[in-house]
């Protein structure tokens, strides 16, 4: 430590906003937010005073009566005028210093000297970009004339509302982009929270939690927290998982007192401050799958009823499945334990089951022309509950991410409605698939690099699971979010609930890619489901949600490959459900593909099985004939599975 | 400023539905095991009790507008039946006042769904409810019979009111025309009547059977996902300024300039947003 002080000392700088949305009462506390700020900045300020070296900048941003931005040092008295000030010439510099009442953990209260810096004017809008364009300007003259052997600089930013002037996302690479010999500037970010209702989400190591909105702008402009800040949070008992970063959404008071005080955990940090925490830590968040050769069992929640005529592992925590499972007398919970993809192929690794060789579909059967498949006469009853001799089902969502263009805005993005279809039809399976329906989605799109990117576990709270049963799939939600929803009222009006939605999927747009390894993958999975479940077994749903753009040798493998998974007599089945990137009329299970005017269309229309339970569903939907395939383009696909429309 | 004279006693409006009682009539709504047909008819019963609603005054029912409502189907030759679908004492007659509207409905019993604030769910009650039409699903849809039908209707209510703001035709239907016509060239000639406030204004509603994606008040011709869709477009007039503004500052829309009055694929929610939305064309009704 005493020998990296020498050149450590670095420089940090406190960006705040002071638009009017500052003078609001801060959530949870009795100031305004601008005066929570102040109080903060000014107890964090007074107690970097001792560490000589350090530059110290204070800008804020906001827009003038003219509507301008005005964006600048914030030093005032004897500071007037500098970017930056030398911690140790704090003192004796001070606006003023007040006589505040501090109470004691006794339950008394003291009288305190509190030196004010930093006081502020609230007014006009948010100008963020020009904030950073201005912070990003004098950090590159800082770090110009720094010690190569300084700390890159820290930059802590504190906001409440959304820019008034567009992204600062550049403007942050910027930041980012200077660094000296210790490392990568580092910036974080505190918002404030705007209203009571949302809890605070501190430190995430992944945007899937944050809304869309400010939150996620946010957390795509912050850094990784290095080790220093990892371990002032963790000692200040904030869960912090690995891969966190530094922003905070929806901050009540305590939350921002937390993040002004990584601004000692900066100053303290000397040569550590590149330095990335080990990983994972002891906080990590849910296992993910690693390439190895264990498997990982899955615990049944508890509370959750395990099959009457069960095994020896009643009451216990479920065993490890072995390879050897479809014949292992303890294998009762269907549920698929956590599988790493990668594992089968990984060089040196057992395969966890001994089944990657035969999931690869003959190519002759690739080649047949795919033709409806007969079905066998479902005489199912619906069931809520799962008892153990009850038919299982397996339903696998395949979601095809692929866009024409990712880059364009969200709310004309295809993924974006075609993954909120998938919530809507996860949320019904929820509600109403019980037990006996088990539930696993891929989700596919090609990455930058041009490869495929595949994931097949569910995240958040279920991370790391495959198959989910019905029952639980409700415990997986990454989040909840409110929304109004209009009904008739059955007599000609309206009424409005307040509904919560659970967000399961929650991923960005991808490049175009081939559907076929998400096939492959399905089979694998479907097959591993199929020897790991000892009761009957209903044909399996795969169905795809895309917007329809294959390659027609892609598609007569997936429609062969999907039909060639066949537990006892009955092949499972392929769906598709696709919403159009160009507009295209509306059809629900048609019967033929001469309407459809699109060769593509007509191909994925070709690739669908016959809608299930469509002769039964015919009497109160006569838009189904004995021809009707799984297939909705421009719709909603409410006929799911046989046993209830969903 | 066309559209912008206010529905009074002295200058009374004028709203006519063109209601399709077609045999597909009887296939489900957008995907739900509701009729077509019955819900159809709860939807222009449920505005027909809220125009009373809105009429009515300490002084009695306000008669400041005038209402018909005309139903078009054929009979098993395709001769078309085009006439009043107005019951009871207001039978066979084309347009009657708000105050006669208010004066005679029969009572029935329905179950009306209101949201219950313990549980965030619903709950179903049986109400008395007012009602003026009947469903009825018969044959095909003599579409451009009945715009001219409208025309008529129109030409003569609008010589007694040269004044007033234009009528509004709100067409309601689940399919193409079957007798023959290019139902363009009819809207054309019906939207070509005016008062001196302004032409009269043809908004048209598509019901969906299926679940499939709708399209409220589209302003791009080019967005359109087919024929039937882009000659709905054709048929149906713009929205004015006025309301294109209400409908995004109050109630949620976000509406283009130019945004045509049709809803394409409606379920029963479209419906009923539709006839309200249509019909807010004055001050006093928003």
């Amino acid at each position: 430590m005493s020998a990296a002080s020498a050149a450590s000392p670095g420089c940090v700088l406190l960006l705040i906003e002071e638009s009017a949305a500052m003078t609001a009462q801060i959530v949870d506390g009795l100031k305004s937010r601008s005066a929570s700020v102040a109080t903060f900045v000014n107890a964090n300020l007074a107690q970097l005073q001792t560490h000589a070296g350090l530059e110290i900048g204070l800008v804020g941003y906001r827009t003038d009566a003219s509507g301008s931005p005005f964006v600048g040092s914030r030093w005032a008295g004897p500071l007037a005028g500098s970017e930056f000030v030398p911690a140790d010439r704090l003192g004796g510099s001070e606006l003023r210093i007040e006589n505040r009442t501090r109470k004691l953990p006794s339950g008394g209260s003291e009288e305190v000297s509190f030196p004010i810096w930093y006081d502020p004017t609230t007014e006009g809008q948010a100008p963020r970009k020009a904030a950073f364009e201005h912070a990003a300007r004098i950090l590159t003259d800082q770090v110009a004339k720094a010690h190569p052997g300084t700390m890159p600089p820290l930059v802590l930013h504190i906001c409440t509302d959304v820019s008034s002037d567009g992204s600062p996302l550049e403007a942050v690479r910027s930041i980012q982009a200077l660094t000296t010999n210790l490392g990568s500037s580092l910036v974080f970010h505190l918002q404030l929270a705007l209203g009571s209702g949302v809890p605070a989400a501190c430190y995430l190591a992944t945007r899937a939690h944050i809304p869309q909105g400010l939150g996620r702008d946010l957390f795509d402009a912050a850094s990784i927290l290095t080790l220093p800040f990892v371990n002032a949070l963790k000692e200040a008992k904030v869960m912090v998982n690995s891969g966190a970063r530094g922003v905070v959404c929806h901050a009540r008071p305590l939350d921002l007192q937390r993040f002004l005080s990584l601004l000692k955990a900066y100053a303290g940090a000397g040569s550590m401050i590149g330095k990335t925490p080990p990983s994972p830590g002891p906080n990590a968040p849910p296992p993910v799958p690693v390439a190895s050769s264990a498997v990982r069992a899955t615990v049944r929640p508890p509370g959750k009823s395990t099959p009457p005529a069960a095994s020896p592992a009643v009451g216990k925590p479920a065993e490890p499945v072995r390879p050897a499972a479809p014949a292992h007398p303890s294998v009762t919970n269907p549920t698929w334990p956590a599988q790493p993809t990668a594992a089968a192929s990984a060089p040196g690794t057992a395969p966890a089951y001994a089944l990657a060789d035969e999931t690869v579909v003959p190519s002759a059967v690739i080649e047949s022309v795919p033709t409806p498949i007969s079905e066998p006469s479902l005489s199912m009853t619906p069931s809520m509950g799962a008892s153990s001799n009850e038919p299982r089902r397996a339903v696998v969502l395949v979601l095809d991410r692929t866009v024409t263009d990712a880059d364009a805005p969200d709310a004309h993005n295809v993924w974006m409605r075609l993954q909120e279809r998938g919530n809507e039809i996860l949320s019904q399976l929820a509600k109403s698939a019980g037990a006996a329906c088990e539930v696993a989605m891929i989700v596919y799109g090609g990455d930058v690099a041009g490869q495929v990117d595949l994931r097949s576990e569910f995240e958040g709270p279920l991370a790391g699971r495959v198959f989910v049963n019905g029952e639980e799939i409700g415990t997986g939600a990454l989040r909840t979010e409110e929304y109004e929803e209009q009904l008739s009222n059955g007599v000609g009006g309206l009424i409005t609930l307040s509904r919560k939605k659970q967000i399961f999927l929650d991923h960005p747009p991808a490049a175009s890619c081939s559907c076929r390894p998400a096939f492959e993958e399905v089979c694998r999975l479907l097959r591993e489901w199929i020897q790991n479940t000892p009761q009957a077994v209903r044909p399996a749903i795969v169905l795809h949600l895309t917007r329809g753009k294959h390659d027609a040798d892609d598609l007569d493998f997936a429609a062969a490959a999907v039909r060639g998974l066949e537990p006892g007599t009955e092949s499972a089945v392929l769906y598709h459900l696709v919403l159009t990137e160009q507009p295209m009329k509306s059809f629900a299970y048609p019967d033929r593909s001469s309407d459809f005017g699109d060769l593509g269309i007509a191909k994925l229309w070709e690739a669908s099985s016959l809608l299930l339970g469509r002769e039964a569903l015919k009497e109160s939907r006569p838009f189904l004939s004995d021809e009707s395939r799984g297939i909705v383009i421009n719709g909603k696909f409410d006929l799911l599975w046989p046993e209830g429309a969903v | 400023m066309p559209y912008s004279q206010e529905i009074s006693r002295q200058n009374k409006g004028c709203f006519l539905f063109l209601a399709d009682q077609s045999y597909s009539m009887v296939e489900p709504l957008g995907g739900t095991g509701n009729r077509k047909c019955d819900d159809l008819v709860t939807a222009i019963n449920g505005w027909l009790q809220n125009m009373a609603m809105r009429a009515s005054s300490s002084e009695g029912t306000k008669d400041w507008m005038d209402i018909g409502v005309i139903g078009y189907r054929t009979d098993k030759d395709e001769n078309p039946i085009i006439g009043p679908a107005l019951g009871d004492a207001l039978a066979g007659r084309n347009l009657v006042s708000i105050t006669e509207i208010a004066a005679n409905s029969r009572i029935e019993s329905r179950i009306q769904i209101l949201p219950d604030e313990e549980t965030g769910g619903v709950i179903e009650v049986p109400v008395e409810v007012p009602l003026w039409i009947s469903p009825m699903a018969e044959g095909g849809t003599p579409m451009c019979h009945t715009l001219y039908m409208a025309h008529q209707i129109l030409e003569e209510w609008i010589a007694q009111h040269p004044k007033s703001f234009p009528p509004v035709v709100i067409n309601l239907t689940d399919g193409e025309t079957t007798d023959g016509g290019n139902p363009i060239e009819y809207a054309e000639s019906l939207k070509s009547l005016a008062t001196e406030d302004g032409n009269v204004l043809l908004f048209n509603c598509h019901l969906s059977m299926t679940a499939a994606d709708s399209l409220m008040f589209p302003s791009n011709y080019e967005l359109l996902p087919d024929d039937f869709s882009r000659l709905l477009f054709q048929m149906s007039s713009e929205l004015p300024e006025s309301l294109v503004q209400f409908a995004n500052k109050k109630e949620g829309f976000s509406l283009q300039p130019g945004a045509r009055g049709m809803v394409y694929n409606a379920d029963m929610v479209c419906l009923i947003k539709f006839l309200d939305m249509g019909t807010r064309v004055d001050k006093k009704l928003r």
